[in-house]
Parts: C-alpha cells; sequence; structure tokens
C-alpha cells in the first residue's frame, strides 16, 4: 500500500467512527466493500493499532450478543480535531489534482 | 484466546507472528488480537453449518491477506514513525555476535601486547640470525596486533551497520570471518600458531 493511500484509508477510518463505535471486523469489511479500498483485509489492525497509539482513537471491551467479547473502537478529541482538519486540506488537495490530471487532456 | 482448534487459522496466526517480529511486543499483541478476534467474528457470520469447513476458513483468510502482506505494510508504515522498530530477532543475535568477535579480537591485541617478550624469546630459539632477532619480532608483534585491531574496528563497525538494517554489512561479516578462518588456518606467515601454539586472531 503506499503512503498517500494509507493515510487516505486512516482518515476514512476516522471519518467512519465519527458517527459511532465499531468493532475491527465491522471497520476491515466496511472498507473493503467501499471500492475495494482495502485490498487485504488484514491490514486494517496494524493501521488501528496505530490510530490507537497515536491517541486519535480509544478503544474498549463490550460483550458481544454471541462469542467472546470485542473491542470497540471510539473517536477520541484528538481524533475529530484530526479528521476535521483532514477533511479542510484534503478538499483543496483533491481539487488542485483534478485540475493538473484533466489540463493536459 | 482460543479462537478456533482449527490448524489452518493456527498457522496462519503463527506465520503473522513471525513476520511482525519487526514491532515492539505490545503493538504486534496488539495486531495479533485484532485479527484473532476478525477470524472469529467472520466465522461467527458464516452461521454453524459452515463454520468449520476448511474452504470457509480459507476464504477468510484470504480477505485478511498474506501475513507477509499485512506485516510489511505495518512495518513500513512504522519507518519514519516515533515509535522505534526494533531490528527482528536473527539481527539483533548477529549483532551481538559482531560485538562478540570484536571483543575476542580486543582480548587477541591485549595477549599480544601483554606476550610480546614472550614472542621474542620464541624467534631467538629458532635458527635466525641474533641482529635480526629484533625487527622479526617488532614485524610479527606489528602485524599481529594491527590485524587484531582492525579486526575490533571491523566487527565494530560492522555490528552498527547490521542494526541499521543493511544486509550488505551482515554478508560482509560473513565473508570477512571466513577470510579470517582461512587466514589463521592456511597461511603460517599470517599465523604465529607454529611458533606459539595458540590461536592468534579473531575468527
Amino acid at each position: 500500500m503506499t503512503q498517500m493511500r494509507r493515510g487516505a484509508i486512516e482518515y476514512c477510518v476516522l471519518a467512519l467512527l465519527r458517527r459511532r463505535e465499531w468493532y475491527g471486523f465491522e471497520l476491515a469489511h466496511a472498507l473493503a466493500e467501499a471500492d475495494g479500498l482495502v485490498t487485504s483485509e488484514g491490514t486494517i489492525y496494524p493501521l488501528l493499532s496505530r490510530l490507537r497509539r497515536d491517541g486519535l482513537v480509544d478503544s474498549a471491551w463490550r460483550e458481544s450478543p454471541q462469542g467472546p467479547p470485542r473491542r470497540y473502537y471510539s473517536l477520541t478529541t484528538e481524533g475529530t480535531a484530526a479528521l476535521k482538519a483532514f477533511a479542510g486540506q484534503w478538499a483543496t488537495f483533491r481539487e488542485t489534482v483534478d485540475r493538473l490530471l484533466t489540463e493536459g487532456t | 484466546m482460543s479462537t478456533t482448534n482449527s490448524p489452518l487459522v493456527d498457522n496462519y496466526l503463527r506465520r503473522l507472528r513471525a513476520a511482525l517480529a519487526g514491532l515492539p511486543a505490545d503493538r504486534r499483541q496488539d495486531i495479533i488480537e485484532g485479527v484473532t478476534q476478525h477470524i472469529a467474528d467472520a466465522r461467527l457470520q458464516l452461521g454453524p453449518d459452515s463454520q468449520e469447513g476448511d474452504d470457509a476458513i480459507r476464504g477468510i483468510l484470504g480477505q485478511l491477506g498474506d501475513p507477509d502482506v499485512i506485516a510489511a505494510d505495518a512495518l513500513d508504515a512504522e519507518r519514519g514513525s516515533i515509535a522505534a522498530v526494533r531490528p527482528p530477532r536473527s539481527v539483533r543475535n548477529a549483532v551481538w555476535l559482531m560485538y562478540a568477535g570484536a571483543a575476542v579480537s580486543l582480548a587477541a591485541a591485549i595477549a599480544d601486547i601483554a606476550t610480546r617478550s614472550e614472542l621474542r624469546e620464541v624467534l631467538a630459539r629458532t635458527p635466525m640470525a641474533r641482529n635480526l632477532i629484533g625487527t622479526a619480532t617488532t614485524a610479527t608483534f606489528t602485524q599481529a596486533a594491527a590485524v587484531n585491531l582492525a579486526g575490533v574496528v571491523l566487527f565494530l563497525l560492522m555490528a552498527r551497520w547490521t542494526a541499521k538494517g543493511s544486509i550488505t554489512a551482515r554478508t560482509l561479516a560473513c565473508v570477512l570471518s571466513a577470510c579470517a578462518r582461512w587466514l589463521c588456518l592456511s597461511g603460517p606467515g599470517n599465523c604465529r600458531r607454529s611458533a606459539r601454539g595458540r590461536r592468534p586472531c579473531a575468527c
């Protein structure tokens, strides 16, 4: 996975967590479903571990209706701030890249 | 956490753990735990009928991706980040061996210095012109001490480069050790084994 792609996916995870808590399998599934954003679902776990270490997400164990307890991930205040900053930069970045990519055609 | 009783899953997790060896233990544990839980959740979703089928498990593991790919991605992402990445055990062992090599070379160099007068006596017993004994002693002593001190420096440099992840340094260290051994065993001119019966260089 390239650095750019990986960076973008990190923010996609933060964006998903904005609305509610998710557990790993759900996140992996959602990202794989989303137009093949993630091809190896397993790469989400190192990513979640990094986000947790960097304090952008938090996690808590919750009982599950079936099977063992699950680790649910949620957005921290820092995570919310980072996501907000990224969303602003991303819009400009996307427009610039689009412009440059279509200019020559 | 036992997910399974599935050799396929156990094998997969074992491979992943090994591939993640470059990460600190707590991070590695974190990732393994997430993947283990993922497999359990995926199997729950399949329903009781297909839960134990090897094909279903292969499908889940296939979607997770190859352990080496996951680990390579994790290590790549970690590069340049704040968290220190520990080199894998094989590299740490190699670095320790090189430090040991440096220590042996240093000990040999100190032994050379300490036994200089003894060397002179040994050379004096050989059929050699008296006026040459002093020169021969100095030449043999200088050569042996220089080789050993160069060994110390080389071993330390190799250890440093290897710890930084240089494959070339590891290869070079192996070649140099082999050369040192070869010089020791085959070159009486480079080695005072015949004269003193002691292992003279760090090999």
